[in-house]
């Protein structure tokens, strides 16, 4: 026992180093944080919302859905909802089209025009999508409709923001 | 499109294809019937700019005619009249008139079914799913009757 004395000068040095590089470590660890989170953020990407729809339940029929996010404009933060058709293509793969028709911005419906079913219809100049969200030749919109990016997390699918037509 | 100078951007490019005027009429009142106007209005302004959504690109909406509602239908009514004639001098094929207020259905012939009144439903306290789902409806009862005169006229 009494070979393993500390002695005076021991116990202060391990104590001071002990207390020093904790307070190294305070001071350091939130600097390293917020060099680290531009790069977390980046990881964690853009917004996405949650929808009600759950993966599960959708079909080759494109339903309706819509979903709101709060949106601030200079002065007025306002809740924004916007719309998407969703369904599932005949490889089981979801789509979601934005429903802003390209030609001037009217809101498209899904099987609306008696003679031509199962197409997108935008009811102000009778402009026509395929299911797909591509354009129909002769009609007035010269591009297909754009697309959510989406996500699935937990089954509840996640809608962010419209980006222009994958294939076209 | 609404009276915005980004929407108007857009109108001066495709101006062929906006042929449609849409006239809120919103009445005012100080008297008795302060809320029940009060909640027209709100109700109308909703449904004015869900239309304006659906049918983007084909209608302009425009600033709510507002009138003091205890003052008499003719003046307003003449007002809403002359409007019509200048929008229609100006080139555009359709005007219509949408209103919660009772009173216009009085001078509804006057208007050559262009004024359309509907009822307006309180939203106070109503779950916001609901209140959208009802509007939803709304909107797809009036968008049938622009659709139609759209069809007439192709």
């Amino acid at each position: 026992m009494s070979k393993h004395r500390v002695s005076r000068r021991q116990f202060l040095n391990y104590t001071l180093t002990g207390v020093g590089g904790f307070m190294a470590a305070g001071m350091l660890m939130p600097m390293l944080r917020f060099a680290v989170d531009p790069v977390l953020e980046a990881a964690a990407g853009e917004n996405f919302v949650a929808t009600k729809q759950k993966v599960d339940d959708l079909t080759n029929k494109p339903v309706r859905l819509d979903f709101s996010y709060k949106q601030k404009d200079a002065w007025y933060e306002s809740e924004v909802t916007d719309t998407a058709w969703v369904y599932k293509n005949d490889e089981g793969k979801i789509v979601a089209l934005s429903p802003v028709c390209k030609h001037l911005g009217c809101t498209v419906d899904w099987n609306t025009d008696k003679e031509h079913p199962n197409q997108f219809f935008c009811p102000c100049h009778f402009g026509r999508y395929t299911k797909d969200g591509m354009n129909v030749k002769g009609t007035p919109p010269l591009k297909p409709l754009d697309m959510y990016d989406f996500k699935v997390k937990d089954g509840i699918l996640h809608l962010g923001s419209a980006v222009p037509h994958k294939e076209a | 499109m609404k009276l915005l100078p980004k929407d108007i951007e857009m109108f001066e490019q495709a101006r062929e294809h906006i042929d449609t005027i849409i006239v809120p009429l919103a009445g005012i009142d100080f008297g008795t019937n302060m809320k029940q106007y009060a909640r027209m209005n709100e109700f109308l302004t909703i449904l004015a700019s869900e239309i304006e959504r659906q049918f983007k690109g084909r209608i302009i909406l425009l600033p709510a005619l507002s009138y003091i509602a205890s003052l008499d239908t003719e003046s307003r009514k003449q007002t809403a009249l002359e409007w019509k004639v200048n929008f229609l001098n100006e080139g555009f094929k359709h005007v219509f008139f949408v209103t919660c207020d009772s009173d216009w259905k009085a001078v509804e012939k006057d208007f050559d079914q262009s004024l359309i009144w509907v009822p307006a439903i309180p939203l106070e306290g109503l779950d916001d799913s609901y209140k959208r789902q009802m509007m939803d409806e709304q909107v797809r009862q009036i968008s049938n009757i622009f659709s139609q005169k759209w069809q007439q006229a192709k």
